[in-house]
């Protein structure tokens, strides 16, 4: 499921705005948190319970100008206010978190946004729930990128 | 508040390290990270329980990275350092840089060790991060921006370059480093005591600088128009 932060995002907080105006959300409802830090930005990706219903998705960089702040916790944290925020103007009330670095044979430690982004769902009033740990672990692994003879520039 | 238990594995060896004499780490690390920690001696599994009153949610994240900063051989003083919310902790697998033999390992620790220890040194002075080669692993505890740059350098070596290039490189890092200093978004003390309408202020802040930008292209557009 937080897999798919890395497509596009152009065609579903439209979709979900409008399931969200018909269905009307009960107050008082848990939705979850993924927060997908790598060490070239941060996403902040909130879904209802079942994980397929996008709420609210923003990203380290919709929030500063330079690519280098892309992953700085400044971003993450504003992204994770209006994450909160617009959750929170959907009836949600809480939220689970799931934290993912990029995994694999990519970095197994999350970037510097993960604790910058969780306290700012605290601080949103956001109630948080569990908190687990989902970076995708290999158990053999594939190749890194780069070929037999590296990246050559 | 949530309960969030973490389960870390620690080399055999460094469970006297958690624990220490008599115990007084073990207190010691339990205090500090608002939690219960309990130490299999034989399998060398650490169970991390939060205790029930702990409020911050980030805590309970790092509780298990200090215990694994132990485990790949930080000592308990430069593993609490992690509690700060500017360092970071990364551990690189050395089979990751390349050879998986014990003679190729065996190699890669010497290069970045050193001649007693030099390249380490140098390594740790230039970026101000704590270094830790033990087993297949270095382990790096530091503020972001220089862990990034150590590990490059790390990188560097592993690849083949020349001890004396990557300490170049690592003093002009460091001098790119000191100018962008200033830079706020990542300053996380500032960050945690601002409140919500100093953010919206910022907010609007950079919003003003683009909406000027704006403006005065409509004025452009209008003036060409008349």
């Amino acid at each position: 499921m937080s897999e798919e932060v890395d497509k596009p995002t152009q065609e579903t907080p439209v979709e979900t705005d409008k399931t969200a105006v018909k269905s009307k959300v009960p107050s008082g409802l848990f939705g979850v948190a993924h927060i997908f830090a790598s060490y070239n930005d941060t996403f902040v990706h909130i879904t209802d319970i079942t994980g397929s219903e996008t709420i609210s998705l923003k990203s380290g960089g919709q929030f500063v100008k330079a690519d280098r702040q892309e992953p700085s916790p400044f971003a993450a944290m504003r992204a994770a206010y209006a994450a909160a925020d617009e959750a929170k103007s959907k009836g949600f009330i809480g939220v689970h978190v799931w934290i993912r670095a990029p995994g694999g044979h990519k970095s197994r430690t999350p970037g510097p946004g993960v604790q910058a982004a969780l306290r700012a769902l605290t601080r949103a009033d956001l109630k948080i729930g569990d908190i687990y740990e989902v970076t995708p672990l290999p158990h053999d692994g594939s190749r890194r990128k780069g070929g037999r003879r590296g990246r050559r520039m | 508040m949530p309960q969030s238990t973490n389960y870390v594995r620690v080399p055999k060896n460094r469970i006297g390290v958690i624990i220490g004499p008599k115990g007084s780490t073990k207190k010691e690390l339990e205090r500090s990270l608002q939690c219960k920690i309990d130490v299999d001696s034989d399998s060398g599994e650490v169970i991390i329980m939060p205790n029930e009153d702990l409020v911050d949610p980030v805590l309970m994240l790092k509780s298990g990275e200090v215990i694994k900063a132990i485990g790949r051989g930080f000592t308990p003083a430069q593993a609490l350092k992690l509690l700060n919310d500017d360092f970071y902790l990364e551990i690189i697998p050395l089979r990751q840089l390349g050879g998986t033999s014990a003679n190729a390992i065996r190699r890669l620790r010497s290069r970045l060790i050193g001649t007693g220890g030099k390249t380490r040194k140098t390594i740790e002075e230039y970026t101000k991060v704590s270094m830790v080669i033990l087993g297949n692993t270095v382990s790096l505890i530091g503020r972001f921006t220089s862990l990034v740059d150590a590990k490059e350098a790390i990188n560097k070596l592993a690849n083949g370059a020349n001890h004396t290039s990557v300490y170049a490189w690592l003093e002009e890092k460091r001098k790119e480093r000191i100018r962008n200093e200033e830079d706020l978004t990542w300053d996380t003390e500032a960050l945690k005591n601002i409140s919500l309408d100093e953010m919206d202020a910022l907010l609007k802040k950079d919003k003003g600088e683009e909406l000027d930008l704006e403006e005065e292209f409509d004025q452009l557009i209008e003036d060409e128009k008349s």
